[in-house]
């Protein structure tokens, strides 16, 4: 089993923008902005639904008979320092591919960028046309969103890619389906679901990042010995954001193994709830679930991490080879711990 | 590029990114440019910087470590992520400060942190350090990177020596090699050879022409000596300090042996029949034991073509020659008769410059050399020109003492600590120094310690000796007796796939 068909994969334009970026050649254009629209990719993820004493229809899973390639993508960005004009900061993005038992990767970055007032909206540009095609991409973001934004592009553009690259796959986003009704991320994600239902593809969503809980506070809202099950959690989820959001999944509180927190699920809206059944069955097949989230996944975060190490040593490189000197290091170990030591908005360091 | 990481005392940490090839025992220039001078150190451990949240990267990396893939690394930047997790710290000792070009020992002096530039010394330049290129110098063998070096003659001569380490590691064969180069410059050296290590070396079948300034003796067979030669005072204190003869018993041994002498009748059958014949029965018990035991280490005769002389031997070795006592097949009792004869007479031939000086070399010692003689040996004896050498396996069995006299130290491999705890009480090391880097010698290696090496301390790989220098180790099983070759591993030792990186051209 090999990614090698994913090696072609290469971001070019990333690594093109990215060195301009850090060899200061992205001729400083600056735009007013065309629309007000703010596009966040995480918008749809960072829910906190409190469920009701409503009984939520349970679905019970079964694991298919028959494994399929199961394909994780996850993405990193972190700010590496300022310099006199601007930002550093690195991205990178990780493809795991789970197939027969065995896991491989490829593995995207880091892509550097220095972005500076002068240089954001042309770059901006760039990434949003070459990977996303769109055309019109707005307003760049201020600076200190600049970091997480071109994140986003990176793992925009490996999810389509795996999705065009694969056919009767199972492709785990790390994430909603849900974004907000006046993003341009929603045509693109819905885009991008329609082009992996052509190929037989079935997107699953994996949400670390909302919160889901019961009005009593509890947290754990599948029994033990119901799991591996699904709790349609669409309704509430939707009701609690009317209006803000658009839920282009079906959302679910996914129970796939006993002993663990629920996670929030998404699957393609359009795709029957008894047909999202059987692939998240065969999933059960297909993937290792630690803590009730699929090993490529993990994997895929593992790999894309930034570490202390690998920071430092890529401020070396950024001195040696493009003389850049940071004016203001970040804390190291806030950025690699800070989600551990309950710290998560440190300064200017941005872990998805 | 290495930089002070830290001072204190006389220890210096110098971190190196990218990790440079700076092993124990090498040495680093400090070179403040500002002050025009620097510090020699030396690397006695090596380790890897503690990058922070390395723990945590090193877990998480475990998760992904069997994982097959591609690294779209198209900026090139691993090598200098590899560069930060390989930065090594050198914890250096400070051995010398150099003010203006020269060496001094004043090391008060501490360097400045942000103009100072590290680097390793060449061996070339370690060499010159340790004026390894006088012309009267022994070659010793090589250092890590191939370069001979040659200890100067000035570093032994005088000196007290220590060659201690683990059974195996060579100990024996530098010994053997310090001792033919003596040879070669024309040293008169005496082995007390208590294993029969050193015979072979009077191996006449070599190739080796020093093989003819080895005389092996074997006491008691091709080396006797009469009573009269051996003197009144060196039999009684064979007699009293060898075989404890009371104080009242040796007044005794004085009266007949003046008697013998004025009669000129000193033969080994007429004092035995004269303490025979002694009235109190007490006395004469005690004389006639010990005189079977003279009788018995086969040493003395009253045959003057079979008896022999020191003095005999040593004309024999005039311009450069060993004898080797051969202690291998006697008993305790009689190796210590031997050895306080040889001790005696050489004292007084030292005394009346019959020749200038000897090496001694002592395998073993404490197996025959009994309390006093230790102090004696380095003090008295020593001014009067026996240089000892002192071989053992077991450094506890030398006294503080005589490590804090020594001179220098040829410290083979030993992984216990309460043996290196032992040298370390030599005055020319730290106990840092002796455990850090003679715990990791490998065979035929050792670290010198002393003046042979101008207190720099150095691993050296001790060379081939031209010689029969193997002992006669005797074995049950005759493919024992084969000497073993280490084995290639079938180890496995390419790396779990990981993949490639892929960079930019």
């Amino acid at each position: 089993m090999e990614l090698v068909d994913l090696t072609h994969m290469v971001p070019m334009d990333f690594f093109d923008l990215g060195r301009s970026s850090l060899e200061e050649m992205v001729s400083a254009i600056t735009r007013t902005s065309i629309d007000g629209t703010e596009w966040s990719d995480e918008a749809g993820d960072v829910l906190s639904l409190r469920l009701g004493s409503r009984e939520a229809p349970l679905i019970r899973l079964s694991a298919a008979e028959q494994s399929v390639p199961v394909i994780g993508i996850d993405t990193t960005n972190i700010e590496l320092g300022q310099t006199e004009r601007g930002v550093l900061c690195a991205v990178r993005g990780t493809v795991v591919k789970a197939e027969e038992g065995g896991y491989e990767y490829i593995r995207h970055g880091p892509f550097i960028f220095h972005i500076t007032n002068g240089n954001k909206q042309v770059l901006y540009e760039n990434l949003m046309e070459s990977f996303l095609g769109l055309r019109e991409a707005g307003a760049a973001p201020p600076l200190e969103k600049m970091t997480e934004r071109i994140r986003s592009v990176l793992e925009r553009w490996l999810q389509r890619q795996v999705s065009l690259a694969h056919r009767g796959a199972l492709i785990l986003w790390d994430g909603s389906l849900g974004a907000p009704r006046t993003s341009r991320s929603l045509s693109l994600m819905s885009g991008m679901l329609r082009e992996a239902r052509e190929r037989e593809n079935t997107v699953l969503a994996f949400s670390k990042k909302t919160t889901l809980t019961l009005w009593n506070g509890g947290r754990d809202l599948v029994d033990n010995h119901l799991a591996p099950s699904l709790l349609d959690i669409d309704e509430d989820a939707r009701a609690n954001y009317a209006g803000q959001l658009c839920f282009l999944g079906h959302v679910y509180a996914a129970k796939l193994w006993p002993g663990s927190f629920t996670l929030r699920l998404d699957i393609d809206r359009s795709m029957p709830v008894s047909e999202a059944a059987k692939e998240v069955g065969k999933l059960l097949v297909s993937d290792c679930l630690r803590e009730n989230y699929p090993e490529t996944l993990r994997l895929a975060h593992i790999l894309s991490k930034f570490s202390a190490a690998e920071i430092i040593g890529i401020h070396r490189f950024i001195g040696k080879t493009y003389g850049l000197e940071v004016s203001q290091y970040p804390d190291i170990r806030g950025a690699i711990l800070g989600p551990l030591e309950g710290n998560s908005q440190s300064r200017g360091v941005f872990v998805h | 590029m290495m930089q002070i990481l830290k001072l204190d005392g006389n220890t210096v940490d110098i971190i190196a990114c990218p990790p440079e090839d700076v092993r124990k025992g090498d040495y680093i220039l400090l070179n403040d440019v500002s002050a025009n001078a620097g510090l020699i150190v030396q690397a006695i451990n090596v380790g890897y910087a503690n990058i922070p949240g390395l723990l945590e990267d090193l877990l998480r990396e475990t998760s992904t470590k069997n994982l097959e893939g591609v690294d779209m690394d198209l900026l090139g930047t691993q090598s200098y992520i590899d560069a930060i997790k390989n930065a090594k710290v050198f914890s250096c000792k400070i051995r010398r400060t150099v003010e203006d070009g020269y060496l001094n020992d004043d090391l008060s002096w501490t360097p400045g942190r942000s103009t100072t530039f590290a680097r390793k010394l060449s061996e070339e330049e370690v060499l010159r350090l340790i004026e390894s290129g006088v012309e009267e110098a022994i070659p010793l063998g090589n250092l890590r990177g191939g370069t001979t070096i040659s200890i100067p003659l000035s570093g032994l001569d005088g000196k007290l020596n220590i060659v201690t380490g683990k059974k195996g590691t060579g100990k024996s064969h530098l010994a053997k090699l310090l001792l033919l180069s003596l040879l070669e410059h024309g040293g008169i050296c005496i082995v007390f050879d208590v294993n029969g290590e050193y015979v072979g070396l009077g191996d006449k079948s070599s190739d080796n022409p020093l093989t003819e300034k080895v005389y092996v003796l074997y006491p008691g067979e091709n080396f006797k000596t009469t009573l009269a030669y051996t003197g009144l005072k060196a039999f009684l204190g064979i007699a009293s300090s060898v075989l404890d003869l009371p104080p009242n018993s040796a007044w005794e041994v004085r009266r007949i042996w003046s008697n013998l002498a004025e009669n000129k009748a000193l033969t080994l059958k007429k004092l035995g029949e004269a303490m025979n014949a002694v009235s109190n029965g007490y006395i004469r018990e005690a004389l006639l034991r010990r005189y079977e035991s003279l009788l018995a280490s086969n040493l003395f005769t009253d045959d003057l073509k079979e008896a022999s002389t020191i003095e005999d031997w040593l004309n024999k070795c005039r311009d450069g020659g060993a004898l080797i006592f051969n202690l291998r097949n006697i008993g305790a009792g009689i190796r210590q008769i031997v050895v306080e004869f040889i001790l005696v007479k050489l004292r007084h031939l030292l005394e009346d410059w019959f020749v200038p000086a000897v090496f001694l070399f002592a395998e073993e010692a404490h197996l025959y050399l009994r309390e006093t003689y230790w102090e004696d040996l380095i003090t008295r004896m020593r001014h009067l020109g026996v240089f000892p050498t002192f071989i053992t396996n077991q450094p506890d069995s030398i006294k503080e003492s005589i490590y804090r006299q020594a001179d220098n130290i040829f410290l083979f491999n030993f992984t216990n600590e309460n043996d290196l705890e032992a040298v370390s009480k030599a005055t020319m090391t730290d106990v840092h120094t002796v455990t850090m880097i003679a715990k990791e010698l490998p065979p035929r290696h050792c670290l010198i310690l002393g003046k042979a090496v101008n207190d720099f301390p150095l691993v050296v790989r001790v060379r081939e000796v031209q010689a029969k220098t193997m002992g006669e180790t005797r074995f049950f099983f005759p493919s024992t007796a084969k000497s073993r070759r280490p084995e290639r591993l079938s180890l496995n030792l390419t790396p779990t796939p990981r993949g490639g990186t892929l960079v930019p051209s």
